[in-house]
């Protein structure tokens, strides 16, 4: 199993080595740049020019490409070019506050769609089971932009019971900062949760047509003994699979969330970087929505190994 | 509801007056201000105001010089005071400089500095600071982004404790206003902190945190008496339009900036929002480029003149909150503006007649233009393929992609959207686009007689006679330019009809309208 583990991991940073290219490709692609967006379209093409020199824009790409990786590897992110400001100073807070988002969320939805799920199996094909089913699936059809003024306006302008703007102080309390970031939180547990429930419901179902549950049946153990600890704990592979996608989506797949709501999360920070062309900015954004995918999948992996006996014992 | 509106009504009404006896009470005489003017309308203290505002990013700054977006400018004037403020009329009016004289050449200038000023940091203001200030903007290596309008400046010096004395290289009558802009803030001698940036305005830092917001406090020492009103003002972004607006639906902020024509119908809806509208020269244009063709043919941009339907774009494409333009950067809230000449009506008969003389009967037109080309633009352009069709002109509209716009379309077709704010006077507009040497001269408009008629306005005290040259100058334009000038696009914002005292100002997000110096809140 350890080898397993070590397989994944080697595996992982590869993945990281590829993606980074990739990365600093896109944003090469990106039609103008920081001494033009900071200068704005009066300036002189010799002031723009001055700019770029004093910026290194001039150099070409792989040169910067290295110098950047060789960072990278040493754990610098570089200066942001539009302030100046060290990097890894502008995105710690963000982060901090992008990881409480997603956090808060997850310990919400996840429990939230296990039950949701598990409920849907064990009341398989009735009434209850396809309004969740339908339910969720409504939710996650609607656009996040649209979804989060939709609750912007129906629980914030008309009915004013939630804040439409999360405002988040380092002196509040954590119920206080729950509060203001209840609507981004039910936002994005709507966006989430659909996935995970159904993938639930229909990994238990397929568990529960198998002959080892029947023979629990014919023993005569109670419904939901069956669930719980006959199907449930051999449907987890593919639920941990599914979770692990959903968090990571709650970490780098919050742009356009933390846009809606203003939130000062490093998704904005990102959309704020593309704006200005702070291209080391965007990479290092960029780079640890990608580490955090890349994490969390393996430790999706990981896990999944853990809680199979079949996956665990064949190394 | 209509109760409630009508009340609504009467109260804008009064509350109208009292601001303009604010301001010209304050200017004026200083104190004794509200004296005659009903209980009901005298300004509350306290509370705070927070403003969201379009945009900010993680290089917001609080350096005057450095200011690069409307939050910058507008914190900037929460926490500074300028020279000259510009008024709500678009004419220069006495800030911490009391008052201004020139030669009669308009070559050197006298400012006599404000007495009993203090910075926060309880440093009283002298001319020296006023000089410091100024000098930041000159020379080769600043990062001021007005230093091509502060090059000007030949020599600035301290006269004593409460004179400054410039000398200008050429004659401009227009001078004292370059000080109202939001980068011509002025601080203590010497100082370079701008983590703890200190100033004379209404307001200081208590905290800032680029790119997420800023609180500042009340200035207790601040030298207009009573002034200002609230505790504390914040200021932060929200991006997105919508949720803007929703916000200030919510009541969980004052004034929400820059909004969409489409959504004043829910503004008028919600008795707790008010519009502000303010009329000023922001140009949303398509402009036609006069080094290639077939745009370099006076008849073809004649009849592309003729062929703008402008009451339809006024009404259709911004519902009303827009002033008819006539194909010059010069708009009718502008004090130079002309209005002796004619607007140039819709008439495809004689857009057909100059497509005729250019030999361009049945051309097909192409425009170039994106969501970034200012707002409306892309709609101004579907608005003008319909009334070029009845002149038999098929016109064809090329989006391309907001990003980038500004390198990738903008003056690479013969015809392209643009966007300008508006400009503090008539001068700066000229001189930014249409001067032969101006560094944005996107129509590629090159007229000596333009040039000459610039220079000379600039040495003409005489406001009437400098008046004059400007009527030649936008007739110039009008005729010759390559501006297809439909309106100009007002400011809309929104504020809670609990906020009273914020005046529309015609110079939008670059205005110091949110400086909330004069502000109140109404419980």
């Amino acid at each position: 199993m350890t080898y397993t583990i070590l397989h994944r991991l080697a595996l992982g940073l590869v993945t990281m080595w590829v993606v980074s290219p990739l990365v600093f490709a896109s944003t090469e692609i990106l039609p103008g740049d920081v001494a033009e967006s900071i200068l704005g379209k009066e300036a002189p093409a010799e002031v723009v020019a001055a700019m770029r020199e004093r910026l290194g824009l001039d150099r070409p790409a792989y040169v910067r490409y290295w110098d950047w990786l060789s960072g990278l590897l040493v754990g610098d992110l570089g200066v942001s070019l539009a302030s100046g400001r060290e990097i890894t100073e502008l995105i710690s807070d963000r982060l901090w506050n992008t990881v409480r988002l997603a956090a808060i969320t997850a310990v919400i939805s996840v429990p939230l769609a296990v039950i949701l799920g598990l409920v849907s199996a064990m009341k398989a094909g009735t009434l209850l089971d396809r309004t969740i089913s339908i339910g969720t699936l409504c939710v996650i059809s609607v656009p996040e932009f649209f979804m989060a003024a939709l609750l912007v306006f129906v629980f914030a302008v008309q009915l004013r019971w939630l804040p439409a703007m999360p405002i988040l102080r380092p002196d509040q309390s954590f119920l206080s900062s729950m509060w203001s970031l209840a609507l981004p939180i039910l936002t994005l547990t709507f966006a989430v949760l659909a996935h995970m429930t159904l993938m639930t419901r229909n990994a238990v179902i397929n568990v529960l047509s198998s002959a080892y549950i029947e023979m629990a049946l014919l023993k005569g153990v109670p419904n939901y003994r069956i669930i719980l600890f006959h199907a449930f704990p051999n449907a987890l592979s593919p639920i941990i699979n599914v979770i692990a996608l959903n968090l990571a989506y709650l970490v780098a797949g919050v742009v356009i969330v933390e846009t809606a709501f203003s939130y000062p999360g490093l998704a904005r920070l990102m959309v704020d970087a593309v704006a200005t062309r702070d291209i080391p900015l965007v990479q290092a954004c960029g780079m640890i929505f990608s580490v955090t995918y890349v994490m969390l999948n393996l430790f999706a992996d990981i896990l999944s190994i853990v809680s199979n006996p079949r996956l665990r014992l064949s190394q | 509801m209509s109760h409630y509106k009508i009340k609504n009504e009467i109260s804008r009404r009064q509350f109208g007056k009292v601001t303009l006896a604010a301001s010209a009470g304050a200017y004026a005489i200083g104190t004794g201000l509200f004296s005659g003017v009903a209980n009901a309308d005298t300004p509350k203290k306290g509370g705070l105001v927070r403003i969201a505002m379009e945009s900010s990013s993680p290089n917001d700054t609080l350096d005057p010089i450095a200011v690069t977006s409307n939050i910058d400018a507008t914190r900037c004037f929460q926490l500074y005071n300028n020279l000259v403020r510009m008024g709500n009329g678009l004419r220069p009016e006495p800030s911490l400089a009391e008052s201004w004289e020139s030669n009669s050449k308009a070559t050197k200038w006298t400012f006599n500095i404000r007495k009993g000023v203090e910075f926060h940091n309880g440093k009283p203001l002298t001319a020296t600071d006023v000089v410091y200030s100024i000098k930041r903007h000159l020379g080769e290596n600043t990062e001021s982004r007005i230093k091509s309008y502060m090059a000007q400046i030949a020599e600035v010096k301290a006269d004593g404790k409460y004179t400054v004395r410039i000398e200008i290289s050429n004659p401009n009558a227009e001078f004292p206003i370059l000080f109202s802009s939001a980068r011509a803030g002025i601080i203590p001698e010497g100082h370079s902190d701008f983590e703890n940036p200190v100033g004379t305005g209404p307001f200081k830092v208590k905290e800032f945190r680029p790119g997420i917001r800023s609180l500042f406090e009340r200035n207790p020492n601040y030298w207009r008496s009573a002034m200002p009103y609230v505790d504390a003002v914040d200021t932060s972004s929200i991006p997105d339009p919508v949720a803007r607006l929703n916000v200030l639906l919510a009541g969980e902020i004052e004034v929400a900036n820059s909004l969409d024509a489409k959504s004043v119908p829910l503004i008028k809806l919600s008795p707790n929002v008010e519009l502000i509208v303010a009329k000023g020269g922001q140009m949303v244009v398509n402009a036609m480029m006069l080094d290639r063709g077939p745009t370099d043919n006076k008849n073809f941009r004649l009849a592309m003149k003729y062929l703008q339907d402008r009451k339809r774009v006024v009404q259709g494409v911004y519902k009303g909150y827009a002033q008819i333009g006539n194909d010059h950067p010069i708009a009718p809230s502008d004090p130079m503006y002309c209005a002796d000449i004619p607007v140039r009506a819709y008439d495809p008969d004689k857009a057909k007649f100059h497509l005729k003389q250019a030999g361009m009967e049945g051309a097909g037109i192409d425009i170039y233009t994106s969501t970034t080309a200012g707002p409306g633009n892309v709609e101004q352009s579907l608005t003008f393929q319909q009334s070029a069709a009845a002149a038999g002109v098929t016109v064809q509209v090329h989006q391309t992609p907001p990003e980038g716009y500004w390198s990738h379309t903008w003056q690479k077709y013969p015809i392209f959207g643009t966007h300008w704010n508006a400009r503090p006077t008539a001068d700066l507009m000229y001189s930014t686009t249409l001067l032969s040497t101006a560094s944005s001269n996107e129509t590629k408009y090159s007229n000596e007689k333009l040039d000459q008629l610039v220079t000379q306005a600039r040495a003409t005290l005489d406001e009437a006679k400098r008046k004059a040259i400007w009527c030649d100058l936008q007739l110039i334009v009008n005729e010759d330019g390559g501006y297809l000038t439909s309106c100009f696009v007002d400011y809309l914002h929104g504020r809670s009809s609990k906020l009273k005292g914020i005046e529309p100002h015609p110079m939008g997000g670059l205005s110091d309208q949110f400086s909330a110096e004069t502000v109140w809140l109404e419980s």
